[in-house]
């Protein structure tokens, strides 16, 4: 190679580096100088993993309760005691009237009380001679959430009230067989003494009956009558702590957000400061002003992954990470995300139909991502739509990474190619 | 310079820095550009006029690579495919595009290694044209809060920070005051000193005609003219380009009026421009009477 094809290719290296370098060094600058950018990495992540971590997941928390018994106020604190889910708020309305019903909504609606248990009358007589009785509760059936779990949490509640009914049946029935095996030893000794045999045998055979009768019943449980078919679910993955699951699906969520939106919106700016026309005037290749937006938008989502993944660990997550594949996957996910959002920042006018399309794009990737309902469940045309869903491969793709310490293969870089070639195809041929 | 030229001549191999060979060039079934011809020599300055819509623009962004659709014909920079030659091309867009969140030297720095320089490099390059645009003092400002003149300035200093030897300026004088018209024009006889070539579009005919060596007069997409400001200006049966500038804001019916009075009196509108009328005129009288409307 002569001394000048040297000092060329040189020359287009230096040029080559020194451009990449700008087009990173311009973004940095500019997110830091458009601050509210800079906010909506940052902050966003943390929002929304607070918001799943101390406020989705399932704390225990008392309910206010309002009680009233039509029956004998001794069992309102029967049914009620032991338990810590309610805050019972007793009330003096012990005719339940219907103005009294009235004023029990009222105080529902107007949030005084979460919801209302009613003992009806001749609830202990029943009870006592073993015929069902029945408690109702108001609550607000427009909050269909709280309905449920209100109605879990008192059936919770009276289920321990029945197993201690039932409990004091079956010491009940246990007393009253000892009473029968009394009897029936009483009789067994005389009836030895029966001259006629053939009475005697029938008569013992008739004993023998009743104390095998008696024996059975003597081993009923009360768990048996209350849940005669228990349901054990065991787990088929080792994810030594639930919470970590969370961070699986929050953070692709998290990053498929921020950088739809800022993807979108950073491409536009470049267009509107008509920064495309100097590019394409310039010497740098299109191809490098995309890849340069993709190693900006990895180390913004490196860094969302980062604090994501600090508050699940400050929760007390444990995770079981298979690290060189963790980095395999946050950079599918700003490469796949990034290339999403400059395709919508293509296609858009402006900065605020960005937004909106990203908005309109991120829904239902999110409805269909399995966090609300499972995708397993999902009609057959929907499973198969989700499950090309790059945000579905991400989930998965996470679970493995950060649950199991293991690997998946999976398509998502031929993904990545066919968009980048698409995404590269529009940009050359869009006017600018 | 004639001595400098044949230098530079010799090391390029008497290269044109631009040649264009049967340029055609549309959009579906538009056609822009229409058997367009040109060949562009070193240290001149050319001006290229039409109406608007006529293919100015266009034609630029295709030697500059703006535009990137393909196109029939041959468009070459010293001898050499457009697309292998870009550091030598200079594009100064008709929009004033800098990033306004950033301070002048920060622009510098940016652009400059979208051409492939380090800071110093930029900043090294930035310095004389600074000096010559009277912009050293806001070097550490906003863009932003300068003043419309400085602005386009910047626009250009921001182009030609790699010293490229052919600049393309498309539309610079609009909407700037006869000062700073006049400091860009002493900006661009300093560089057509120093060799370079010099391509604009513009609308003010009357100045382009001082300094310009050659002009083109483009109608739908074709050279209809070409030469010596004296020989275009003849071709033209005109001795007057008169650009009537409205200060308010027109509405379409009153332009139409004056479009009319003026057809009336045998004047020739060459173009309307944003608010800006432009009249071909064969005399004096016709001034005075376009001026009396």
């Amino acid at each position: 190679m002569t001394k000048k094809k040297k000092t060329q290719n040189n020359n287009f290296i230096i040029r080559f580096i020194m451009q990449f370098i700008g087009f990173l060094q311009k973004d940095f600058k500019l997110l830091v100088k458009r601050k509210k950018y800079l906010y909506l990495t940052l902050l966003f992540p943390i929002i929304l993993s607070v918001i799943y971590i101390f406020i989705l997941t399932p704390q225990p928390m008392k309910f206010d309760l309002g009680v009233c018994s039509l029956d004998s106020e001794m069992y309102v604190s029967k049914l009620l005691s032991g338990q810590e889910d309610f805050n019972y708020i007793g009330y003096n309305y012990t005719t339940c009237s219907d103005e009294n019903l009235t004023l029990i909504k009222e105080d529902i609606r107007k949030g005084r009380t979460i919801a209302f248990l009613m003992i009806p009358d001749g609830f202990n007589d029943k009870i006592t001679n073993y015929k069902q009785t029945e408690i109702i509760i108001y609550s607000d059936n427009t909050d269909m959430t709280l309905k449920s779990s209100i109605y879990w949490k008192v059936k919770s509640v009276i289920d321990n009230y029945k197993k201690s009914l039932l409990d004091s049946t079956n010491n009940q029935l246990k007393e009253e067989i000892v009473k029968i095996e009394e009897g029936i030893n009483f009789t067994n000794e005389y009836v030895e003494e029966i001259p006629f045999k053939t009475i005697k045998n029938k008569i013992q055979n008739k004993i023998d009956e009743t104390q095998k009768s008696i024996e059975k019943i003597n081993g009923l449980e009360t768990n048996f009558i209350i849940n005669p078919v228990d349901v054990n679910m065991k787990p088929i993955y080792d994810v030594k702590e639930d919470s970590a699951i969370g961070l699986t699906f929050i953070f692709p969520i998290i990053a498929l957000f921020v950088t739809l939106m800022l993807a979108s919106t950073n491409y536009i700016y470049d267009r509107k400061t008509n920064y495309i026309v100097r590019l394409r005037a310039s010497s740098a290749s299109g191809i490098m002003y995309l890849i340069s937006k993709i190693v900006f938008f990895f180390v913004l989502v490196l860094a969302q992954f980062l604090l994501v993944f600090l508050l699940f660990k400050f929760n007390g997550s444990v995770f079981n990470i298979n690290w060189f594949g963790l980095l395999e996957v946050i950079l599918l996910v700003a490469v796949v995300d990034s290339l999403i959002g400059i395709l919508i920042g293509l296609i858009s006018e402006n900065e605020g139909v960005a937004v909106l399309i990203s908005l309109i794009l991120t829904m239902p990737f999110m409805f269909l991502s399995g966090i609300f309902y499972s995708v397993k469940v999902m009609p057959a045309l929907f499973q198969t739509i989700a499950n090309i869903f790059p945000l579905n491969i991400q989930i998965e793709l996470m679970k493995y990474v950060v649950l199991f310490e293991s690997y998946k293969p999976h398509n998502l870089w031929i993904y990545s190619i066919i968009l980048f070639v698409i995404v590269y195809f529009i940009f050359r041929k869009k006017r600018v | 310079m004639k001595l400098f030229q044949k230098i530079k001549n010799i090391f390029n191999g008497n290269q044109t820095p631009i040649e264009a060979k049967n340029v055609n060039f549309g959009y579906g079934e538009k056609q822009i550009l229409k058997d367009f011809s040109l060949k562009i020599g070193s240290g001149e300055i050319i001006g290229i006029i039409g109406q608007s819509g006529s293919g100015k623009s266009t034609f630029l962004k295709l030697i500059t690579g703006v535009v990137n659709k393909s196109h029939k014909g041959s468009i070459e920079i010293f001898g050499k495919n457009k697309k292998t030659n870009k550091t030598k091309i200079g594009y100064v867009p008709q929009e004033v595009s800098f990033i306004s969140e950033l301070t002048i030297s920060e622009n510098i720095e940016v652009f400059g290694k979208l051409q492939g320089m380090t800071k110093s490099q930029s900043l090294k390059s930035a310095k004389p044209i600074l000096d010559l645009m009277h912009l050293t003092d806001y070097i550490k400002s906003n863009p932003e809060n300068l003043s419309g003149g400085q602005k386009v300035r910047v626009n250009i200093l921001l182009s030609i920070l790699h010293n490229p030897e052919i600049i393309i300026l498309d539309e610079p004088f609009v909407g700037l005051d006869y000062y700073n018209r006049k400091l860009l024009w002493f900006f661009f006889e300093e560089l057509k000193k120093q060799g370079k070539t010099l391509i604009m579009t513009t609308h003010m005919l009357s100045e382009i005609e001082k300094y310009a060596n050659k002009i083109y007069v483009l109608q739908d997409g074709k050279i209809i003219v070409k030469g010596s400001p004296e020989y275009v200006k003849k071709y033209m049966k005109s001795t007057i380009i008169l650009e009537l500038k409205t200060t308010a804001n027109p509405k379409e019916d009153q332009l139409k009026d004056i479009e009319n009075y003026a057809r009336k009196k045998n004047i020739k509108l060459i173009d309307v421009y944003k608010k800006n009328m432009i009249f071909n005129l064969e005399n004096k009288n016709q001034k005075d009477q376009l001026l009396n409307f």
